[in-house]
């Protein structure tokens, strides 16, 4: 409406004569406000006004100049004058707007304040896929975030690696996650559809004030919260479809008797052997019968995911409540498999007295995953099987008779694993306004999660059969996290041109893990599964550890006419899990902040509408470690003398370290934000190094010690990266707009030391740890250390003169490194596994009442080992697996291996594939229904859309997912699948 | 709800309380990491029942390397593999046997197999050190309880470290135990070989005089098996009165004896006289073990032959990787009325399936449809791995016929062994008679002819047949200067090894590989000046 008003007065105007006159207006907001303080230039002159109180403005200009209206926090407006005296200007929010608050650790901020580096995600695009692993949905949103995919089953869990990996130790690269001001163990803790927003914090100066936990970067989810005035229901539901994808093809029957020939073809004489010494007679009679197993087909199904989520918000002046309900249930493409969760949140702020406001939040969840049994593989399974028996029955030896392999679809069947969690958090928080500048804040937190797992494997189960009678295992873990807070804040005015603010935390922390577990068999009958009655207790395991942290924190910040900005953080920590004498870690940090935009020599230039730089330089701390390694810690090993059982024990293969303290990253990040044209481009550029010191390193100690690892601190690790991420709103007119988003990051792990230990030629000498890693100065700590492939020998080849002498045509090839005609690991080389760099380009393109979203992701530079390429039974013809066009002496393959009857060497070389990928994650198409076709039922807006996620995928590397071996272990990882949603968005 | 919520903030206030009384009071105690479920090391190598239940660990730790599964269970059965007895003719134990793993340094078989015996024994030896110095060093404690626990280490600790010499030969043996302190103390050089055989000589001759030939809890180190160790340290040292002494000490006791019928040498749990000492296994008992697939390893497929299903009388479950070669076969047949043909291994797999039984054959015949021929491959690989003799000592009686998991207990050392190490100390001393009467008390009690005439090469073969895949061949053939040549004789069979996609083994054999290779991972973390094995490189 006020748009139609504001052109119908500018048409008005448009006719009146020009000349030099005094042109008037007021300045409002969409709500119909006055702006005051609103810059209204002459466009191409340095002249203009400020508006008043009262959003009133008053300038001189040429009739035919053109005003520009600008305020931050507001689009900037640009009118011709066409000889108006009166130019009234409504001003919309800009939505990138910088006026936006951000929360920081232990508060909140103006974006434009903010001095580290802190990106704000945006939840609606990020929240589009359909899933509860918050993990996948930040992929992509923001730079320097590198997300990998951890477990694609139902429920499953993403990692995410903010900047580079800058621990060596096991849990020391995930980020601390802290929702609405308390830690969070699990990001997929939270429904999506409470989520308000995220913010991830990357540099020391950001993070330091979370010390010890800090390193990797922090990740700030906060949830939905009520507002005061009119009360409001909204609803959000979608289904999705789901169905595998893959990029590579398996061999066939025919194709796969075949490649079993060929493997057992006599090398030196090209005679193939008979059907009879190289398939058994079972596998002889699917061949006669031209029965073949399909067996991802038999195992695969396409799967559905239905969510609802109900919210409702409420207020008045002293009280806000929201709640929401959350149901989700997501069915796996692999039978057996299924996440289900119910999630209830109740959020109220109440104001006590005029100085006291209690927050309180209680969550409560309820989820149930159930699993397929273990081992379940539908890719390299032979086909030459028999799955089903003439009366369409289960066979349990789809092998044959002779072969004593289970069928996996018969385990399948015959087993339940089922894990039910329930998850209660209350946290309350009471501030207390002492003064107006001066308020003092109790945060309480108790978490308690219970896991119970159940496991059964019945009596027809290949576990369970021959006589076991079953097998059940019960577990139990119950997690409980309680945390307490003193945090002081002080803000005194000092004047309009200083800003200053104080901020003092006390901090305990306390996580408890108690687990239970009972392996039991002999089972009566089958009909009770896991809760039946058991005759045999076959083992027990009792497993309790505790870890808590002590923290003092004080923060200062300090701005200078919203110029210069200064801000110091330091945290002492004292952790449990190190040693005795090295339990506390200090953590100073400091940054600076200066806005050129504000200054005077910068506002002549009309194309900056921001411009401001941040160097910050900090210390951070990683305790990623488990408890007791700083103790002897003996395993239980009983053994068993004529029959009877005897307890027994020995010092556990890690050997303790009584000196174990911190490790400490130390960063230096510089960026500078921008806001160009009109706020038409907006960015952020970014560089950043941290330097980790005191690896806690877990070093393989030589055998003749009798253990093989202990974890000290010892070396330095440097990650240097860049980044940027650009926004740019190409058009933004009522009816349509085209909003374009790029993020790039590139980010470079080296090794800078490690023990001192020098070889005899004077180099550092390499470390494997016990993650099979092998650390090597100057290289990546992700890496592949292996010699390097070089083809397939060819006929005629100088074989006698390479490094593998005996090889024959068709054989890996490896370059011999030091010539001396064998191949052993001096001939390694290092292969850095992380990308070169990764980003994402969003489109979101509105129309109407459509809008079009699509998020391409792009990784670029990353190397995998391909374990199922790597596997010498496919190349024996033992196996299925990825279908190759391998060697034949009639048709040499230069890219793929002969097949033979044992294992080639070198495979591993051979496998280890470029991971670069491509892929369009979302394509979303929305459409508003217009209000008024609502206005009669009381709804008050209502959506409904399209969202295909991994829809295309443009990669080399054959798997489910460019991200995972298409086996882990010998079971098939859960593959990634390709989704449809349909959803649907209402509120009253 | 709204009590619930006041009740939370007491509690918060309360728990406030209490923290902060807890920051300022004792934050060390506060801080501390404690073991809650784990039983502690101090406790382990410092108190009576600690030593105690840390001697137990090492049964179970020196078991450990037998139930290995990785490389399809071929790790205990290496040595087999590379002994002159057996011919590998699929899977990971054939890649041992023809020298592609396990005899170079790059090789897998090598980092993975080869790599889990230098590490297994030497965390045996690392455990008994321990407990060795803190048995000696805790006070108050009874006398015999004290050399109880010292001598079950001690000879504990002897048997990994022979077992490292003999495999190994450029071995580091540190009596300390390891500590955060010289964890990373890099060893200069190997320890000479002098001071290996004091450590040993020391070791057993303090259990022997510290332990008693019974033991009520059959498993566990007794004097017998300790002598029996000791006397094969003195044959290596060329000490042939101190083994024949120890031979003969530990048969006049009187404590062992041979069992009657060598039907009854791997029946049931090897609790009897004949046993010295065991590994032992028990299925879905808490302290049993994991089971080892070894008796799979070394009994052919034969149910994949018609006619023929799986039934324990035929050997339970086999694969077939490993076998026994012509040479060995030829030693059992050397006296038709040798008993260890069909009990100690398997010539006969019977028919004993009606539905699939080829025309002209009955119910209990042994399976003869292939034939071992000289040329052709269809045949020889379809006789190999489906009618080739198998191997009886490691299978579990009480598995089911389909199931290759076993838990039968695995035989160390016995006193047949004994009985041809006197023999060969006795021959070398010049007593043959009492020789002669050793050797012939193995071959009566296996049915066959005594001997009259005797030589090392008697000596070795009887060893072959009496002994054979327990283990010990491969030792023996090294002790005794022989390995290369009976490899180069004997190694697998002859059609095989021209058939093999790699090459002929024997064209890859070296003098050198009597040692084997201390793999690259563990030299990487002795430092650069620890010598490898000759011939590596």
């Amino acid at each position: 409406m006020k748009h139609v008003l504001l052109i119908f007065l500018f048409l008005i105007t448009s006719y009146l004569s020009m000349g030099q006159n005094t042109v008037t207006g007021t300045v409002t907001n969409s709500d119909g406000d006055p702006i005051p303080g609103v810059n209204v230039m002459i466009v191409g002159t340095s002249e203009g006004a400020v508006t008043d109180l009262d959003g009133n403005y008053n300038v001189s200009a040429a009739s035919d100049a053109s005003l520009r209206f600008s305020f931050i926090g507001y689009k900037t407006l640009e009118f011709p004058i066409n000889g108006r005296s009166v130019v009234d200007v409504t001003m919309n929010d800009d939505i990138s707007s910088l006026n936006e608050v951000v929360v920081v650790g232990y508060g909140s901020q103006k974006k434009a304040d903010v001095v580290g580096s802190v990106v704000s995600v945006e939840v609606d695009d990020a929240t589009a896929i359909p899933t509860t692993n918050v993990a996948e949905m930040l992929r992509g949103r923001a730079a320097g975030v590198q997300v990998n995919l951890g477990d694609a089953r139902p429920g499953g869990n993403s990692n995410i690696v903010i900047r580079g990996n800058v621990s060596v130790a096991p849990g020391g690269n995930a980020p601390f996650v802290v929702v609405d001001g308390v830690p969070f163990d699990n990001l997929s803790d939270i429904p999506p559809d409470d989520i308000a927003s995220i913010e991830i914090l990357k540099d020391a100066a950001s993070t330091a004030i979370y010390g010890s936990r800090a390193s990797n970067g922090v990740i700030l989810v906060t949830t939905k919260k009520g507002r005061s005035g009119k009360s409001t229901i909204n609803y959000h539901g979608y289904t999705t479809t789901q169905s595998v994808i893959r990029n590579f093809n398996q061999y066939d029957g025919a194709q796969f008797i075949d490649l079993r020939r060929e493997a057992n073809r006599n090398r030196f004489t090209g005679e193939y052997l008979n059907d009879e010494n190289i398939f058994s007679p079972f596998e002889i009679e699917t061949i006669e019968n031209r029965q073949f197993v399909d067996w991802e087909d038999l195992v695969l199904q396409d799967a559905t995911i239905h969510s609802h989520a109900v919210s409702f918000s409420a207020g008045t002046d002293k009280t806000k409540i929201f709640s929401s309900l959350n149901y989700f249930d997501q069915e796996g493409i692999i039978p057996n498999s299924k996440f289900e969760r119910g999630a209830f949140k109740f959020n109220i702020e109440q104001e006590l007295t005029d100085k006291l406001i209690l927050t309180g939040i209680l969550n409560y969840q309820i989820s149930n995953q159930d699993r397929e049994t273990g081992g379940l593989n539908f890719t390299t399974t032979s086909p030459l099987a028999r799955a089903f028996d003439y009366e369409n029955e289960l066979v349990k030896f789809y092998l044959g008779p002779s072969n004593f392999a289970v069928n996996p679809l018969w385990d399948q069947r015959e087993s339940v694993d089922e894990a039910k969690v329930n998850l209660s958090d209350i946290k309350l928080n009471l501030t207390y306004n002492i003064l107006p500048n001066l308020s003092y804040s109790l945060n309480t937190f108790h978490r308690s999660r219970n896991t119970n797992r159940g496991i059964y494997r019945t009596s027809q189960h290949s576990q369970g059969d021959e006589g076991i009678n079953g097998i059940g295992v019960l577990s139990n873990t119950l997690f409980t996290q309680i945390l307490i807070e003193n945090i002081i804040n002080f803000n005194p005015d000092l004047g309009e041109d200083h800003l200053f603010d104080v901020t003092a935390v006390n901090a305990f922390d306390q996580q408890n893990n108690e687990y239970n577990q009972l392996d039991k068999s002999g089972f009566t009958n089958d009909a009770l599964g896991y809760n039946g009655n058991a005759t045999v207790l076959l083992n027990n395991f009792r497993n309790v550890s505790q870890r808590r942290l002590l923290s003092y924190m004080a923060r200062v910040r300090y701005s200078f006419r919203d110029r210069y900005f200064v801000e110091a953080t330091a945290r002492a920590d004292g952790a449990s899990v190190f040693a005795e004498n090295n339990k506390w870690g200090y953590f100073p940090a400091a940054s600076v902040a200066w806005k050129l935009h504000n200054e005077s020599f910068m506002q002549g230039i009309s194309t900056v509408n921001q411009l401001k730089l941040r160097v910050s330089y900090g210390a951070t701390g990683n305790q990623g470690i488990n408890s007791l390694e700083s103790l002897g810690r003996a395993d239980d090993l009983p053994y068993i003398f004529g029959g009877q059982t005897v307890a027994g024990a020995t010092a556990s293969s890690r050997l303790p370290n009584p000196n174990l303290k911190w490790e400490t990253t130390t960063t230096l990040n510089t960026g500078l934000d921008f806001t160009l044209f009109n706020n038409i481009l907006q960015g952020t550029f970014e560089y950043y190094k941290a330097n980790t010191t005191d690896l806690l390193l877990d070093r393989a100690i030589s055998g003749t010690t009798g253990f093989a690892v202990s974890r000290f601190n010892v070396g330095e690790l440097e990650n240097e990266g860049i980044e940027a991420s650009l926004t740019s709103f190409l058009v933004e007119k009522d009816n349509i707009g085209w909003t374009l988003g790029l993020m790039f990051s590139r980010n470079q792990n080296r090794v800078v030391a490690l023990t001192g230990v020098l070889d005899q030629f004077g180099n550092e000498i390499d470390i494997n740890d016990t993650g099979g890693r092998r650390l090597s100065v100057g290289q990546s700590i992700n890496n592949i250390w292996l010699p390097q492939y070089d083809g397939i020998y060819q006929e005629g080849d100088d074989i006698a003169g390479s490094g593998n002498p005996l090889a024959q045509p068709g054989d890996v090839r490896v370059v011999d490194q030091d010539g001396n005609g064998q191949i052993d690991s001096r001939d390694n080389v290092f292969t850095n596994t992380d990308p070169d760099w990764y980003g994402s380009i969003t489109n979101s393109i509105r129309f109407k009442n459509f809008e079009l979203f699509a998020d391409i992701y792009i990784v670029q530079g990353a190397t995998r080992l391909n374990t199922v390429l790597a596997d010498g039974e496919l190349w024996k013809g033992s196996i299925n697996g990825i279908r190759t066009k391998y060697y034949t002496p009639e048709a040499p393959s230069t890219e793929y291996p002969r097949p033979k009857p044992d294992t080639h060497l070198h495979l591993f070389p051979f496998a280890v594939r470029d991971a670069s990928y491509i892929r369009l994650r979302t394509l979303t198409l929305s459409y508003a229904i217009p209000n008024n076709a609502f206005s009669k039922i009381g709804l008050k807006r209502g959506q409904v859309y399209v969202t295909g996620t991994n829809l295309l995928t443009f990669t080399d590397f054959k798997s489910y997912s460019p991200e995972q071996n298409p086996l882990n272990g010998f079971e098939t990882a859960f593959p990634e699948t390709r989704n449809i949603t349909v959803g649907l968005k209402f509120g009253f | 709800m709204r009590n619930f919520v006041k009740n939370t903030i007491m509690k918060g206030h309360y728990l406030l309380l209490v923290a902060l009384v807890l920051f300022s009071a004792c934050e060390d105690e506060f801080l501390k990491d404690e073991l809650l479920s784990d039983t502690s090391v101090e406790f382990l190598y410092s108190t009576p029942e600690g030593l105690e239940s840390a001697v137990v660990g090492l049964y179970s730790l020196n078991r450990n390397l037998y139930q290995d599964q990785q490389l399809n269970g071929t790790v205990p059965l290496i040595l087999q593999a590379k002994s002159d007895l057996a011919v590998g003719i699929t899977g990971e134990a054939s890649l041992y046997s023809r020298l592609l793993w396990g005899a170079s340094l790059g090789d897998f078989g090598t980092a993975s197999g080869i790599n889990a015996y230098w590490v297994n024994y030497y965390r045996v030896v690392d455990r008994c050190n321990a407990i060795i110095q803190g048995a000696e060093n805790l006070e108050g404690i009874n006398e015999d309880r004290r050399n109880q626990i010292l001598a079950e280490a001690k000879a504990m600790r002897a048997n990994s470290i022979f077992v490292l010499y003999r495999l190994f030969n450029n071995i580091f043996v540190n009596t300390d135990p390891t500590s955060p302190e010289n964890a990373f103390d890099i060893p200069q050089d190997k320890t000479s070989e002098e001071e290996i055989f004091n450590l040993l000589r020391e070791d057993l001759d303090f259990a022997i005089a510290n332990l008693d030939y019974e033991t009520s809890e059959f498993g566990r180190w007794t004097q017998g098996g300790v002598r029996h160790l000791r006397a094969m340290i003195a044959l290596w040292e060329e000490d042939y009165e101190e083994a024949a002494s120890q031979v003969d000490s530990l048969i006049v006791s009187g404590s062992h004896s041979l069992v009657g019928t060598t039907a009854e040498v791997f029946a049931g749990d090897l609790n009897h006289s004949e046993t010295l000492f065991a590994l032992n296994f028990l299925r879905e008992t808490i302290g049993g073990g994991s089971p080892h697939i070894m008796s799979w390893n070394i009994v052919s497929s034969y149910a994949e032959a018609p006619g023929v299903l799986p039934s324990i009388e035929n050997g339970g479950s086999g694969a077939g990787f490993l076998s026994l070669n012509n040479y060995m076969i030829d030693l059992l047949e050397e006296d038709a009325n040798d008993s260890r043909r069909n009990t100690y291994y398997i010539f006969d797999y019977l028919y004993n399936d009606e539905e699939t039984l080829p025309t002209g054959k009955e119910i209990g015949e042994p399976l003869d449809l292939y034939e071992n021929s000289d040329t052709d491959m269809n045949q020889f690989m379809l006789y190999y791995r489906r009618q080739n003799p198998g191997v009886r000592k490691f299978l579990d009686e009480t598995a089911e016929p389909t199931d290759r998991n076993h838990f039968k207990n695995i035989m160390i050392y016995r006193l047949a062994e004994t009985y041809l190490i006197g023999a060969e100390a006795h021959m070398m001393l010049g007593n043959t008679g009492t020789a002669l009467g050793y050797i012939n008390e193995v071959r009566e009690r296996a049915n066959t002819e005594p001997i009259d005439v005797l030589d090392m090469q008697a000596i070795l073969d009887e060893g072959a047949r009496e002994l054979g895949f327990e283990g010990q061949r491969w030792y023996t053939l090294k002790r005794t200067g022989n390995l290369y040549d009976f490899l180069i004789d004997h190694m697998n069979n002859e059609n095989m090894n021209q058939s093999y996609p790699e090459g002929n083994p024997k064209d890859i054999l070296q003098v050198y590989m009597q040692n084997w290779p201390i793999p690259e991972q563990q030299m990487d973390l002795l430092g650069p000046n620890y010598p490898q094995n000759e011939g590596y490189n």
